[in-house]
């Protein structure tokens, strides 16, 4: 479900805000989705394969056609895309860099249409990262490719960044330095990050909040350190789990040897009984999917 | 500045292949001086920009490049304006090129060279141009570059054709070669005019659909 209409209208320093997003292919849709992104945040984006996450970072950036509403930093995104643009430092699944050129040279490129470019920020990010400007960019490997788009996304003084899978491919002292950047970004408070990864462990450790899309659904859109102390994961026998009212498992799997399950505390008074553990990112996602998957069977 | 810096960005990139561009405009200007008249002006212009033009899209397409002109700032619309003009920068570095080589011909070589430009044969070329980017570029963005290609490719030759037996047979209506006529000098480039402003409106409208 989405967040509640109180909720989603408090948030009135978001950086992006959501209304009624509506876009239609052959074989999925997203219909009707709210979404509000907090500024000065990092807010976390997860769901499955094909759930609607990138679908929504296209629609923010109007790189779709989509029915609905979406405010970036306060102005329409149909009506100021250029402007919005220009504060936007984006990393997709697919740059599009122009392959058969040098970095140098598509450096050269970029830096024409950002009016905030910085050349020192671009270089010390650009070493820090190993990239070589004198290979093509074919030359690259994916995951080098993956840290030029990032040193483009952070040298132009960018107010909000949208990354879609920017750590997938990198290596966990990379990953670990570009989650440190993030976290130094935010800290002025006017920067917002918005991720989707399928690492949820990156996520554990830098996200503010977490969003999770299923099916083109908003299924929530919480704090992260609240969504974690308002779940329990748990644990017992088949004949246990029997005795449970499925009404009070978000989602749970079950084998030869016993059950696992994520309870909301709040409803599942009894979730001490079952030696209950702090979750994770991972596991809420998947278990709320797994949720949604029993309904629907 | 949008569009300039489009510009800049397909010199930056496609450079190569727009100096093969004039390389082959000259080549066509030495290949047809002989024997067309005003007619090789024309068709060595409108392959020229031919070239560039289509030439650019096809690059970008090969390089999947929307992707990265999606996240820049910039409107579609400023993509699409910066092909038209690429094209009719290419169209007057075309006259300037032709003239140089005309010069060369002249002074040089006393050979003989359709005489360039002259202002009539400017304006037809403007039109024929026009016209060729008018159905190629919205073709280009509607079905791709390969098919956009080729219809740049079936009207230069229908143009080719059509310029070298419309003409003769203007020219030989009145007894001679077309006049530097300013009425029909003006009439060749308000229509040329208002193909390429056909041509942008109708390319805008298909790109901004285009789901990237």
């Amino acid at each position: 479900m989405d967040i509640s209409k109180e909720e989603f209208d408090m948030l009135t320093d978001a950086a992006v805000r959501i209304t009624g997003l509506t876009k239609v292919y052959k074989e999925f849709a997203i219909e009707n989705l709210n979404l509000s992104i907090p500024q000065g945040y990092i807010t976390g984006f997860v769901g499955r394969n094909g759930a609607g996450k990138t679908t929504t970072l296209k629609a923010v950036l109007n790189m779709i056609q989509f029915d609905g509403k979406i405010q970036v930093l306060g102005m329409d995104n149909r009506r100021h895309e250029q402007e919005i643009k220009n504060r936007i430092g984006a990393v997709l699944s697919e740059d599009g860099f122009i392959e058969d050129i040098p970095v140098a040279r598509l450096i050269q490129i970029i830096r024409l249409f950002y009016s905030r470019w910085r050349d020192d920020i671009f270089g010390v990010l650009a070493e820090k990262f190993g990239v070589s400007m004198d290979k093509k960019v074919s030359e690259l490997s994916r995951g080098m490719r993956v840290k030029l788009a990032l040193a483009v996304a952070l040298s132009h003084e960018a107010e909000l960044f949208l990354l879609d899978e920017p750590t997938s491919g990198l290596d966990p002292i990379i990953r670990e330095e570009i989650l440190d950047l993030f976290m130094e970004l935010i800290q002025d408070e006017k920067k917002t990050v918005l991720f989707s990864t399928h690492i949820t462990s990156d996520l554990d450790k830098v996200a503010d909040y977490i969003v999770l899309i299923e099916q083109g659904r908003i299924v929530f859109q919480q704090p992260k350190d609240e969504l974690l102390e308002a779940h329990a994961v748990i644990r017992g026998g088949t004949e246990e789990l029997a005795k449970i009212s499925r009404e009070f498992l978000v989602g749970w799997k079950q084998n030869q040897f016993g059950f696992e399950a994520l309870v909301k505390k709040e409803r599942f008074l009894q979730y001490r009984d079952f030696a209950p553990e702090r979750p994770n990112i991972e596991q809420i996602m998947t278990y709320y999917v797994r949720g949604i998957e029993h309904e629907r069977d | 500045m949008s569009v300039i810096n489009l510009l800049k960005k397909d010199w930056l990139s496609y450079r190569k292949t727009m100096v093969w561009a004039l390389a082959y405009l000259v080549l066509f200007g030495i290949s047809f001086q002989s024997f067309m008249g005003q007619g090789a002006y024309v068709l060595t212009i409108t392959l020229a920009v031919y070239i560039a033009a289509i030439g650019s899209i096809q690059y970008d397409e090969k390089n999947r490049i929307d992707n990265f002109l999606g996240i820049l700032p910039l409107r579609r619309s400023a993509v699409i304006a910066e092909k038209f003009l690429l094209a009719d920068l290419f169209f007057l570095i075309g006259i300037l090129v032709y003239a140089v080589l005309a010069w060369i011909n002249l002074a040089l070589l006393d050979a003989i060279l359709y005489p360039v430009p002259e202002p009539l044969g400017i304006a037809l070329s403007f039109l024929c141009v026009s016209v060729m980017n008018l159905i190629s570029i919205p073709i280009s963005y509607k079905y791709g570059s390969n098919r956009g290609r080729i219809m740049a490719a079936l009207i230069s030759a229908m143009i080719f054709a059509g310029v070298v037996i419309g003409v003769g047979t203007a020219g030989g209506l009145i007894g001679g070669r077309l006049p530097n006529s300013g009425l029909l000098i003006g009439v060749f480039l308000l229509l040329g005019a208002l193909c390429q402003w056909a041509g942008f409106r109708i390319a805008c409208s298909i790109y901004q659909k285009r789901d990237i």
